[in-house]
């Protein structure tokens, strides 16, 4: 029998977060509290279903999200958090019960649990902290900076997950020696690198509008290099094709056209 | 020329190189750049291909008359050299915007192979030295160098490499007459023990200078001369055994100099024959085949619709069915549709249950192609093919993803 399997005495919990990854990771510890009771997990963002009322609100709170990480860490493996928070950054439909499933097996079945491929449960977290991890890697080579006049570069774009932070820890020991802003336009959350500390913008305000740019940027603009280092990097990416090898699609299915926007090569007005 | 119009001729005359690889190496710079173990593509060009490293030549001008190459003496190019400034400012520039990895820089012979390669060195211990450069840089050695030279390089590159350029020492003499099998051979061994000694070394001691910590590569061409696919395999079997060589490309001769009667003739570069070879050669580094498994006098070439696993596969179809919830990791790995990852998910998983059809599904197996050569819970052995000639011909029929325009190719 599932251990989230509904029982005929105790009533349906609800519990509603505030739809953070703390928010989300505190209604899942919630639940974790009752073995054997259906859970329906809401939160602001999402359709409640007929009927149902907005039911007990858990707190986003860091310090309890750390202490079930840590006990989960205990009694699995500090592999088995990563994935699940690889997971949770997806924030995929129904993860507060894939997430509470996957930690009532790793808990009864220890460290192993990221080997059961076949589990439909652990399927579903490694499915998602699979999509995770392979935009964070895509992104380690698709982020473009360009350099401003103040000395710092900029980063712009927009991930379908929001992964600025891992992001923001690979190119802290990449490019330590600069400084820069990482910000994502999609969520309107940025992380800047000032050669000593790394920062986190919270999200607020609309990026694209030119809120947390215009406050991040300070009225700075491109450097005067910019333009020749772009074109220079625009003839490479031209040249260095082979005429008869010409193969789009495949060029498209690695580099999906979705992160075209803010590559300079793919915006090259001379081709 | 501008520094612009130089990059346009210089990377013109660099693409033709098939090694884009950054991986390998976990370097850290004193001030900017470090390397993944798992490489780092930065972008992908209209063919498909993927950037990693600024690939370029430090001159294409050229004493050699290589038949195959388009940057030979007797071609009427535009001639150009980048000065070693030139390359690390060109490097950093890029690197600081995420647009590279690092650099790969090849050159074509100027003059006297040591000062070709002096100067190629020079780049790569301005760009560590004097930039405090962790990014990636991979030397493509130039025949008949200095193994003095290449001991620097080693110690400032993270992966050096010799081509072999073409797949026997007859054709080498034939189409590029001034290179001789010594002068790549030589320094290909010397690469290979060095770097065999230093990862010893470093096991001993983890603060010994790393020497080329990416490994060291080659290249070949496929269709400009006669040989074989079981010629060309089992050199890189050789290859991969004799001088620990981390990989080996093949790269699909492109007819740039027509006008050439010694060369093979063809319309076309042999894609197809090119894929092939890869995936043969994937057979031999990562699933255990060896070359005389694959291919034989007999049958000397992979063949056009299979792949080189599904014809193992159908040639020894007396070995399956396999049943995936008892046969070994080796065993499995055979299985056509079932690649390294599925097969360590199958290892793991049946641990935890029996494994049926639809599980393997969801665990990554390409069913369509594995369901004829195995057995696994809920499956009667009575559905599989009854005979070779039956399962080659439905994969076959299932291999909708052949070009017809390469089928035709006179390879």
């Amino acid at each position: 029998m599932p251990s989230n399997s509904p029982s005929r005495s105790e009533p349906l919990l609800e519990l509603c977060h505030d739809g953070s990854a703390t928010g989300c990771l505190c209604a899942v510890a919630e639940a974790y509290k009752h073995p054997g009771r259906k859970v329906l997990f809401t939160c602001p963002d999402r359709d409640l279903p007929l009927f149902a009322d907005a039911g007990f609100s858990v707190a986003s709170d860091p310090a309890r999200a750390e202490r079930f990480l840590n006990y989960l860490t205990e009694r699995s493996s500090s592999d088995v958090v990563h994935t699940l928070l690889r997971a949770l950054t997806a924030m995929p439909e129904a993860i507060e019960a894939g997430l509470l499933a996957y930690a009532r097996k790793a808990v009864l079945q220890g460290a192993c649990i990221v080997q059961a491929h076949a589990d439909p449960d652990v399927r579903f977290v490694h499915r998602w902290a699979r999509r995770v991890s392979l935009e964070i890697h895509r992104f380690k080579g698709l982020l473009r900076f360009q350099e401003l006049k103040s000395g710092r570069f900029l980063a712009l774009f927009e991930p379908d997950y929001d992964i600025t932070l891992p992001l923001a820890f690979h190119f802290r020991l990449r490019l330590a020696s600069q400084r820069w802003i990482i910000l994502d336009g999609r969520r309107h959350c940025a992380a800047t690198w000032n050669g000593l500390r790394l920062n986190a913008e919270a999200p607020g305000g609309d990026l694209l509008q030119g809120d947390l740019l215009e406050r991040c940027l300070a009225g700075d603009e491109p450097s005067a290099d910019e333009a020749r280092s772009r074109a220079l990097w625009q003839t490479f990416h031209r040249t260095v094709a082979i005429e008869t090898r010409t193969n789009p699609d495949l060029q498209r299915q690695c580099m999906p056209a979705r992160y075209w926007k803010h590559l300079p090569e793919m915006n090259d007005s001379s081709e | 020329m501008t520094i612009d119009e130089k990059l346009a001729v210089l990377t013109d005359a660099a693409k033709y190189d098939a090694s884009c690889a950054s991986s390998g190496s976990n370097r850290k710079g004193t001030r900017t750049g470090s390397t993944s173990v798992s490489g780092i593509c930065h972008s992908w060009s209209s063919d498909g291909r993927c950037i990693s490293l600024l690939k370029i030549l430090l001159s294409n001008v050229c004493l050699y008359d290589c038949a195959y190459c388009i940057n030979r003496r007797s071609n009427d190019l535009p001639r150009t050299s980048f000065s070693v400034p030139e390359v690390v400012s060109l490097t950093m520039d890029f690197y600081r915007r995420n647009y590279i990895e690092g650099l790969f820089l090849s050159s074509a012979v100027f003059g006297p192979p040591d000062r070709v390669m002096e100067q190629m060195v020079t780049i790569a211990r301005r760009l560590r030295q004097e930039e405090g450069f962790g990014g990636y840089i991979h030397l493509k050695a130039i025949p008949g160098a200095s193994l003095e030279l290449m001991r620097q390089a080693g110690l400032f590159a993270d992966r050096v490499s010799v081509n072999i350029e073409l797949p026997s020492e007859a054709s080498l003499q034939q189409l590029a007459p001034e290179k001789t099998k010594a002068d790549i051979i030589t320094p290909m061994a010397f690469l290979g023990n060095s770097i065999r000694d230093n990862r010893a070394e470093r096991r001993q001691n983890r603060r010994a200078p790393a020497f080329a910590p990416g490994g060291h590569s080659t290249q070949l061409i496929v269709g400009a001369s006669p040989e074989s696919d079981f010629q060309i395999v089992r050199l890189g079997e050789s290859l991969y055994q004799r001088f620990a060589l981390n990989r080996v490309y093949y790269s699909a001769f492109i007819p740039v100099n027509r006008y050439d009667s010694r060369l093979q003739q063809v319309e076309m570069p042999p894609l197809l024959r090119e894929h092939r070879l890869y995936q043969a050669d994937w057979l031999l580094r990562n699933y255990g085949y060896r070359a005389d498994e694959l291919l034989s006098e007999q049958q000397p070439d992979l063949d056009v619709i299979l792949d080189p696993k599904a014809m193992w596969a159908v040639r020894n179809f007396h070995v399956f069915p396999m049943d995936v919830n008892r046969a070994d990791y080796a065993s499995i790995l055979r299985v056509p549709g079932i690649g390294v990852t599925s097969a360590r998910r199958i290892v793991s998983a049946r641990r935890f249950q029996a494994l049926t059809l639809e599980d393997l599904a969801k665990l990554g197996v390409v069913l369509k192609r594995a369901r004829y050569f195995i057995v696994a819970a809920g499956r009667l052995i009575d559905r599989l093919p009854s005979s070779a000639e039956h399962v080659r011909r439905i994969l076959e029929k299932e291999e909708k993803t052949v070009h017809a325009e390469q089928l035709t190719l006179p390879f």
